[in-house]
């Protein structure tokens, strides 16, 4: 019963992660979106700040591990 | 137990929405600071320079032959050097601070903003001068609120009103940044009577002071449009008395097959002076001829004497530095400068003379040749005049020249462990801006990147503050009709 009860659990936390790496991954896909448009209509708004090129390797590593 | 799993799947589902709120708040406060970073709606926004690392919005030290960048600074080798600066949005003033140490012995180190790309004209201003640092010490000072200061070297007059109303003979006044009002008037100046023409072919932009007295100010420029490439070549004349604008004209390009063109200025009841005219054009125009009722014409710090004009031309000049230079391999040979020559043997490098006795006559066998100085340039001695007052800078020998009195705005720069700090305000409205980026350049006078020298020219941080309306002043400007 314990160990039923501690299972539930321990998949309760795994299923918070990759929820947790679900939402980040959107997050970061609706980020890409808006920074792209916004670069379109006021260049530099971003890239003066950030480069996109990171974003886009952290939103591809968060792809990946939620494959996983 | 399905209870339980329930319970737990509710808490996770929560969580979830707990994450995806505070992720999407997350982006939505990135984005709004974007925003704000974009707008500045308190009007007012700096950024910093300090070489480590590129920067958006200031641009690095060029051109790359004249600068060496190394981790966390940037030496400047030769004159001048440029960087850009791309701002959010439209700003009125630039508070630019430069963090520099010259450990050179050129006493002077300007910084200036691009006001015309065709004339290359900049609005320079100081970072440094030695000379006057050094007189600061050594002489009296009389030293106003406004920041203007009268270095004396003998302690004769009490406040700069009182100097400026009891003015001593001019000739024993230097200036460095400071506007002052000079009633320059030619004692034995007679109105010509007839027309007079300057048939001299001059390519690009220049400057030139002329001179009137009870009569009408009457000129006529014949342009060349050479059209060697397809850009627009618009001529612009300006006419000014002292600093004052008063009177401007365009002659568009008409792009068509005739390449002649003419502009007209005329300007009836003005009071007798100099006046001082300023031709802005690229150089794909030459000034064919000028046409004058008046009789005085001195060209100002630079003349490009273009390609097919009358051989052996000879100019006078006060300059005490002469500069020459070709793009023309045709136009290589020697120069005779007073008493010297200068050896013009390689297109495109700038050559310069030092002359001790002013005035000089520069006696040219070739034409197509830039010739350029710190005064002014006439093809008569008769005719040479220059209604400024000398000015400090590296050409200016204080004590065989007289000098007794130095005025000037400049404040000597901030010292902090051995750098040098000043800050200098541009107007943005009038300057010129290309692809949203405006131009500055840092310019020392002498410094060539060619020629090795003792010391260094080192850019440690540049610091521009920009300022402009609010975003409270706009709303109420775009709803108050």
């Amino acid at each position: 019963m314990q160990s039923n009860i501690n299972n539930i659990k321990a998949g309760a936390k795994r299923k918070i992660v990759n929820d947790f790496f679900s939402e980040l991954f959107y997050v970061l896909s609706g980020a890409i979106l808006i920074f792209t448009c916004l670069e379109i209509f006021w260049p530099g708004i971003v890239l003066a700040y950030l480069n996109l090129n990171y974003v886009l390797i952290f939103w591809l590593v968060i792809g990946i591990i939620i494959l996983f | 137990m399905n209870e339980k799993n329930n319970i737990i799947s509710n808490g996770v589902n929560k969580n979830v929405f707990k994450i995806r709120i505070i992720l999407w708040l997350i982006l939505a406060i990135i984005i709004a600071w974007f925003i704000y970073m974009k707008i500045a709606p308190t009007g007012a926004i700096s950024y910093v320079y300090d070489f480590s690392r590129p920067n958006y919005f200031i641009g690095k030290l060029t051109p790359a032959e004249r600068t060496k960048t190394s981790e966390a600074e940037t030496e400047i080798k030769g004159d001048p050097v440029y960087f850009s600066l791309k701002t959010p949005r439209r700003f009125e003033r630039a508070k630019v601070t430069i963090k520099f140490k010259n450990t050179t012995d050129l006493p002077i180190m300007e910084i200036g903003l691009l006001n015309n790309k065709n004339a290359w004209s900049s609005d320079l201003k100081p970072l440094q001068n030695k000379i006057i640092d050094q007189l600061n010490l050594a002489w009296s000072v009389v030293s106003e609120e406004n920041g203007v200061k009268l270095i004396e070297r003998e302690k004769k007059y009490n406040t700069i009103e009182q100097f400026l109303n009891n003015l001593p003979n001019k000739e024993e006044i230097a200036l460095y940044n400071y506007n002052f009002k000079n009633n320059f008037l030619l004692k034995s100046y007679k109105p010509s009577q007839q027309d007079n023409i300057i048939n001299y072919k001059i390519r690009g932009a220049y400057q030139f002071y002329t001179y009137i007295k009870q009569e009408e100010l009457d000129y006529i420029f014949n342009f060349i449009d050479l059209n060697l490439n397809s850009d627009d070549d618009t001529v612009e004349i300006k006419v000014y008395s002292g600093d004052n604008e008063i009177y401007s004209t365009y002659i568009t390009d008409s792009k068509t097959d005739n390449n002649e063109r003419q502009a007209i200025v005329k300007i009836a009841d003005l009071p007798e002076g100099v006046y001082r005219f300023s031709i802005i054009a690229n150089n794909d125009i030459i000034t064919k001829n000028i046409i004058s009722k008046q009789n005085q014409f001195v060209l100002i710090n630079k003349v490009w004497l273009a390609d097919g004009n009358k051989k052996n031309i000879t100019l006078f000049t006060n300059s005490r530095l002469i500069n020459a230079q070709t793009i023309n391999p045709g136009s290589l040979g020697k120069i005779k400068v007073g008493d010297t020559f200068i050896d013009v043997n390689e297109t495109y490098k700038q050559l310069s003379v030092k002359i001790l006795k002013q005035p000089a006559k520069i006696e040219l066998n070739k034409d197509d040749i830039i010739i350029s100085g710190d005064g002014v340039f006439s093809f008569t001695e008769a005719g040479l005049f220059d209604p400024k007052l000398k000015t400090v800078d590296e050409n200016l020998n204080i004590n065989d020249e007289k000098i007794n009195y130095v005025l000037t705005n400049y404040q000597t720069p901030i010292d902090s462990n051995g750098w040098q700090t000043t800050t200098q305000e541009f107007d943005l409205t009038k300057a010129y801006q290309e692809n949203g980026k405006y131009q500055f350049l840092i310019s020392i006078p002498s410094l060539k990147a060619e020629e090795s020298r003792q010391g260094k020219v080192i850019v440690k941080e540049i610091k521009v503050e920009l300022f402009g309306t609010t975003l409270k002043q706009k709303l109420k400007k775009y709803f108050s009709f």
